[in-house]
């Protein structure tokens, strides 16, 4: 019995002292891991903070966010490597579906006009090209002595057994549709009318009606060696029919994809010995990679690692401005949102400037107008400049001095749903409280498409990236683009944007077409459709020792990239 | 055991049936759709309709069950919508990578675990208990992509010992697995102890003792060769914990793995081959606990099967 | 400041918990001086104090509970006033655990998320039993081909890899927290089902059972009042270790884009939110990352504890 007491005498003291040791170690962890933060919390936020004073986006002339002070690095091999976040799913050239695969496809094939930096049109396998005045006719001037990896020729029958088969519809190529419009009741509309090939270097397109952005189709027509074009079973994973700087050395579904470069090539030959694009989808990953040397070279880069890349020292950051827009549809079948006033008010109450630093750490320009800023068509419009006063006093006008709800929809991704709270906690200072639902792109993309008697879209947080003013204007504003048909999920609808996009699109040159582009830009930026956001620029980190790597409208171009050994 | 054999393997015949409605239900009841996903930025609804057809996702429902069943019986899984690619090809490069993961996961956790359990369970109240407790438990406490992420900051960036991610040869299999298998180290130890300490408590270990055994011996030999049944048991049930655990970590990893595969499938309502992996996942757990049953038999011969 | 708020005495759950606490304490106390009458309760409450890192769990657990309670109505700013002039702020005396991307207190948003975290866990947990203990106790006590069907699509469950039942849970009926919920409660429930099937299978043929049978017991009094009882350690052991592996499972979900609502301090949602400041902002993932941690363990501390005070095989 003693001894029983004993031991619970000793239990209790144990634990009392147990209790205590463990709210030491509890403080103590606490307390080390606080010290720890403190410091390198510090180092975070400077450039936020300096950031806010002076937008942090300091670019440099050149592009350079940050700039590599130890310069004396050297690459282990000649071998680029370039992590990226999505996968490449498909490297059909004339079949992908998303942006990698496209990118990987520009490596290995060529179209005849490409697009620059400055989204100008440029010469690839046509050296030249000339449109009619009816804007009807385009005649395409090849360059010869150039051959598919394989010896074959390229010339004008080229061209045209490709473009016969880009339209064949048991085909299914994806990019058929640059050059057949399906119709809602299935019917079809061919943009080409005849291609012909008079000469040997010579191609001839004939257009049904005019269409402007057919250059863009044209950029976005790769040709592919005739044999393979023609062939249904040629395995484009396996191996490459193109004519560009490299051909396919590997496709390993899930990780990478390597390129080398092409011994026949008609232009200048790569310096590197490959480039291998490595799917890494976490951003930390990513950046990780970067600063262990196993990438050369990232993208997309967050805009919240700058603080790492600035302490790593060896490694480059540059911004470039990009065609991505982004925007808050605003369903102008909804109630509250069929009244201008309030569309306009929520705009007042948006401080687009606030979003690019807390989104983009300054890396991002607002809205000027529906149109980003690169694109030709572009004309900057009057802001909606932050006005809370104006904002709440539009909304009574509209008979909502209250304010109201809504739901907000978008991509379950971190920086999606990032951006949706910054639109609710934006909205709330005017009344109007958001109920933000992040969900799967699948499903979004779903229960956007629904028509207008079945939707229940409010409101959808989403961006748009096309090369031309037609790409946007039409897809996501023009009154024959409402779901299920297109994009307009703003379900709004103006006779005059629509004439004067149809008279743009029947333009033969491209100054006249953004005459009437303006007119459509200045519409649709005072009926508010949208919630206008901002344009983040395309930032991309690679080693000090990579040189000669940009971004273009198709992606990241390493064609003339060097590594410093 | 044979005939036992033969009975399991026969009952799973209808319970991999009844899998393949609830997944084939699964995937096609979710929303989104795969001719949109295919389809890309700036298809219009006639270009969707059509790449609908061509993937006769037009047909009814039942339909397209019953074309799907027949492939299987025929060992014909079908193909990726993605890139036309058969789902064979596509499973087989990443059979071996999720396997490697698997075995490695579970063998370090197994280890560690059964020494941690086994160490406490000897050394029960005493220090070498909570200690050894603690830890393991810390392993089922912390969520698996924060681990991993840690040790990538740790390992690759600030020591620079192993790569971020990839496979490329045995260095990249180390974080993964150890991000893994945490969970299970913890509850293969927590059963090893818990086993282990009621079967010390047994009759049959007095005896041992009192015949003069060394004592290493009677724990060993004894213990815990009774123990190891219930360590096996729920170490087969933590197949499917490593399967969720490998959805994650391969993510995290950038592993071109099946547990990878499958997200990006699901995202990407990439139909088929969404079936056949979680067909793949679940015959696995099926095989791994029919295994583990028979494992019993040679573990402990006493064991009848009827 | 937890020591305080338990003081000034919390209302609710919290308050039960404590209560409780309190009179384990207090039992305690006498029990030392008496030690040879010791009831049931007496000689568990002396057997499970006597595993610290279990009494440790617990405590956590409480104090947890007791801020879930309160905290929400004490914490220092209102956990989703963001200030976009401090941004990603390290911890400092103004904000002791730093500010996140929309520059919100981090303490606060954490302190105010524990309702949320601890209340989704626990929901999914009961649920997920209850499910789990009905369909269990049929199955044990019809036996026969009602035990074949259930445990049949249990077995369909297990083998269906649980996070893709949560996922398909999440993405049918739509995301958000009660949604979480139920996504992780569903895979709870073959578990749980299994595990009471055993325990009746092994209550059935005790004497007592038998006894109420002969006495012309209905089938519904001998379940819930008989069978019931004799499950009740096998539940609440493993009911405790549920709860950690829920709060974990809705991290997961998170991680993978199917968790929380964004906008709602939930911790789950805020570690992987803040996953890409790992390098440059760390006390964002670690606070969460940490507190993730520590409940987690404290449940399974005091779940392991519980088990073994309570299993006859271990004492």
């Amino acid at each position: 019995m003693l001894q029983n007491h004993e031991v619970s005498a000793s239990e209790k003291g144990m634990s009392r002292r147990s209790f205590l040791g463990y709210g030491a170690i509890g403080a103590g962890l606490l307390g080390a891991s606080l010290a720890g933060c403190g410091k390198k919390g510090s180092d975070a936020t400077t450039p936020v903070e300096s950031g806010s004073d002076t937008a942090a986006a300091e670019v440099d002339a050149d592009g350079f966010v940050v700039k590599a002070t130890k310069t004396d690095g050297k690459s282990a091999d000649n071998d680029l490597v370039i992590a990226i976040e999505g996968t490449i799913q498909n490297l059909h050239p004339m079949n992908w579906s998303d942006g990698n695969s496209g990118n990987v496809c520009y490596y290995m094939y060529e179209t005849m006009v490409a697009h620059d930096e400055d989204y100008n049109f440029v010469p690839m396998l046509a050296e030249s090209w000339d449109v009619s005045d009816d804007a009807l006719t385009y005649t395409f001037h090849l360059r010869s002595g150039v051959t598919f990896s394989d010896g074959t020729p390229f010339d004008s029958s080229v061209v045209v057994t490709n473009y016969n088969e880009a339209v064949k519809k048991e085909n299914g190529w994806r990019r058929r549709r640059t050059f057949v419009q399906t119709l809602d009741d299935g019917s079809e509309n061919y943009r080409v009318s005849k291609v012909e090939a008079p000469d040997a270097n010579t191609v001839v397109f004939t257009l049904a009606a005019p269409y402007s952005p057919f250059m863009n189709s044209i950029s976005q027509f790769y040709l592919i060696n005739p044999t393979a074009a023609v062939d249904p079973n040629y395995n484009y994973l396996a191996q490459s029919a193109g004519t560009g700087a490299f051909t396919l050395k590997e496709w390993v579904n899930g990780d990478h994809t390597t390129v080398v470069p092409n011994p026949t090539y008609w232009g200048e030959r790569p310096s590197v010995d490959s480039v291998t694009f490595r799917e890494v989808p976490e951003a930390g990953a990513r950046i990780a990679m970067l600063q262990t040397g196993e990438a050369d070279f990232v993208y997309p880069t967050p805009s919240d690692q700058i603080a790492t890349i600035k302490s790593a020292g060896d490694i480059n950051l540059k911004a470039q401005k990009s065609t991505t827009m982004r925007y808050v549809t605003l369903n102008t079948n909804v109630k509250e949102l069929s009244d201008v006033r309030v569309r306009q008010a929520m705009n007042y109450a948006f401080d687009q400037k606030a979003y690019a630093e807390v989104l983009y750490s300054g890396f991002a320009d607002p809205a000027t107008s529906v149109l980003p800023e690169k694109l030709h068509s572009y004309e900057a419009q009057t802001p909606y400049d932050v006005d809370l006063d104006k904002a709440k006093s539009l909304l009574k006008e509209a008979g909502y001095p209250d304010g109201f709800k809504l739901t907000l929809w978008g991509d379950n991704s971190t920086q999606e749903t990032k951006g949706m709270t910054f639109v609710m906690q934006q909205m709330a200072q005017i009344g109007i409280t958001v109920d933000v639902q992040p969900m799967e792109p699948a499903t979004v993309a779903d229960k956007t498409a629904l028509p207008a008697d079945e939707t229940e879209l409010q409101m959808w947080y989403v961006n748009w990236s096309q090369n031309d003013a037609d790409g946007f204007l039409r897809s996501l504003l023009s009154s024959g683009m409402v779901p299920p048909t297109g994009y307009n999920t703003a379900f709004w609808k103006d006779d005059e944007f629509d004439a004067n996009l149809e008279k743009g699109n029947a333009a033969p040159t491209q100054d006249e077409q953004d005459k009437y582009y303006r007119e459509c830009q200045k519409i649709a930026w005072e009926n508010c459709p949208w919630l206008f956001l901002a344009t983040d620029d395309s930032l991309f980190s690679y080693k000090e020792y990579l040189k000669g790597v940009r971004m273009i409208p198709m992606g990241i171009d390493a064609t003339h990239a060097t590594l410093e050994r | 055991m044979g005939r036992y054999f033969l009975k399991r393997m026969l009952s799973m015949i209808p319970l991999f049936f009844v899998i393949s409605i609830v997944v084939f239900l699964f995937i096609h009841l979710i929303p989104g759709d795969a001719a949109r996903m295919i389809a890309g930025k700036n298809a219009t609804g006639g270009d969707i309709e059509l790449i609908r057809q061509q993937l006769g996702l037009d047909k009814p429902l039942l339909r397209q069950y019953l074309d799907y069943m027949g492939g299987l019986f025929t060992g014909n899984l079908g193909m990726s919508y993605k890139n036309s690619q058969t789902v064979w090809s596509l499973l087989v490069p990443r059979f071996p990578i999720t396997i490697y993961l698997t075995i490695c996961s579970i063998t370090w956790s197994a280890l560690i675990g059964i020494f941690l359990g086994v160490v406490s369970a000897i050394n029960r109240g005493k220090a070498l208990d909570l200690v050894g407790m603690v830890v393991a438990i810390s392993g089922l406490s912390i969520p698996s992509f924060w681990l991993g992420l840690e040790l990538m900051q740790l390992f690759s960036v600030a020591l620079g010992w192993l790569p971020t991610g990839g496979v490329d040869d045995w260095r990249g299999y180390i974080m993964p697995s150890l991000a893994m298998g945490a969970g299970i180290m913890a509850i293969l130890a927590r059963v090893t102890r818990s086993s282990m300490i009621e079967n010390l408590g047994k009759d049959y270990i007095r005896t041992a003792r009192a015949k003069g055994l060394p004592e290493s011996k009677v724990i060993m030999r004894h213990a815990f060769k009774n123990s190891s049944i219930d360590v096996v048991t729920v170490a087969a049930l933590q197949i499917g914990a490593l399967i969720a655990g490998s959805v994650v970590i391969e993510t995290v990893f950038s592993i071109p793995g099946m547990g990878r595969l499958l997200v990006d499938s699901i995202n990407y309502r990439d139909y088929q081959v969404v079936q056949a992996l979680i067909m793949f996942f679940s015959l696995e757990y099926m095989v791994i606990n029919l295994l583990a049953d028979v494992l019993y038999g040679v573990i402990n011969p006493r064991v009848r099967f009827d | 400041m937890a020591e305080k708020t338990k003081l000034k005495g919390a209302p609710g759950e919290g308050d039960a918990t404590a209560a409780t606490a309190g009179a384990g304490a207090s039992e305690f106390a006498r029990g030392e001086e008496l030690p040879r009458a010791q009831s049931p309760a007496r000689q568990f409450l002396k057997k499970f104090l006597r595993r610290k890192t279990a009494v440790a769990g617990f405590v956590f657990i409480v104090l947890m509970l007791v801020i879930a309670v309160i905290g929400p109505s004490v914490v220092p700013y209102d956990p989703n006033q963001y200030d976009y002039s401090a941004l990603l702020s390290g911890p400092t005396a103004a904000h002791i655990w730093g500010t996140d991307e929309f520059g919100r207190d981090v303490f606060s948003r954490l302190v105010a998320g524990t309702q949320l975290s601890l209340g989704t866990a626990l929901t999914a947990s009961v649920i997920g039993t209850a499910a789990g203990v009905v369909f269990g106790l049929i199955a044990g006590f019809c036996g026969g081909l009602v035990d074949a069907f259930i445990m049949r699509v249990c077995d369909v469950m297990f083998a269906f890899p649980g996070i893709l039942l949560a996922i398909a849970v999440v993405a049918i009926i739509g995301p958000g927290l009660t949604n979480v919920m139920i996504g992780v409660a569903v895979f709870t429930v073959p578990s749980f089902a299994r595990i009471i099937r055993g325990a009746v299978l092994e209550v059935r043929s005790e004497l007592y059972v038998e006894a109420a049978r002969s006495v012309g017991c209905s089938s519904r009094r001998i379940m819930f009042v008989h069978i019931l009882p004799g499950t009740m350690q096998a539940l609440i052991v493993n009911f405790t270790m549920n709860v950690g592996g829920a709060i974990l499972s809705a991290s997961s979900l998170s991680f993978l884009g199917f968790g929380a609502s964004v906008t709602q301090p939930e911790w789950g949602a805020m570690l992987s939110q803040s996953r890409n400041y790992l390098a440059t902002a760390p006390h964002l993932v670690l606070f969460p990352g940490l507190l993730i941690f520590l409940t987690v363990l404290a449940f399974n501390l005091f779940g392991d504890g519980l088990r073994d005070t309570l299993d006859p095989k271990l004492n």
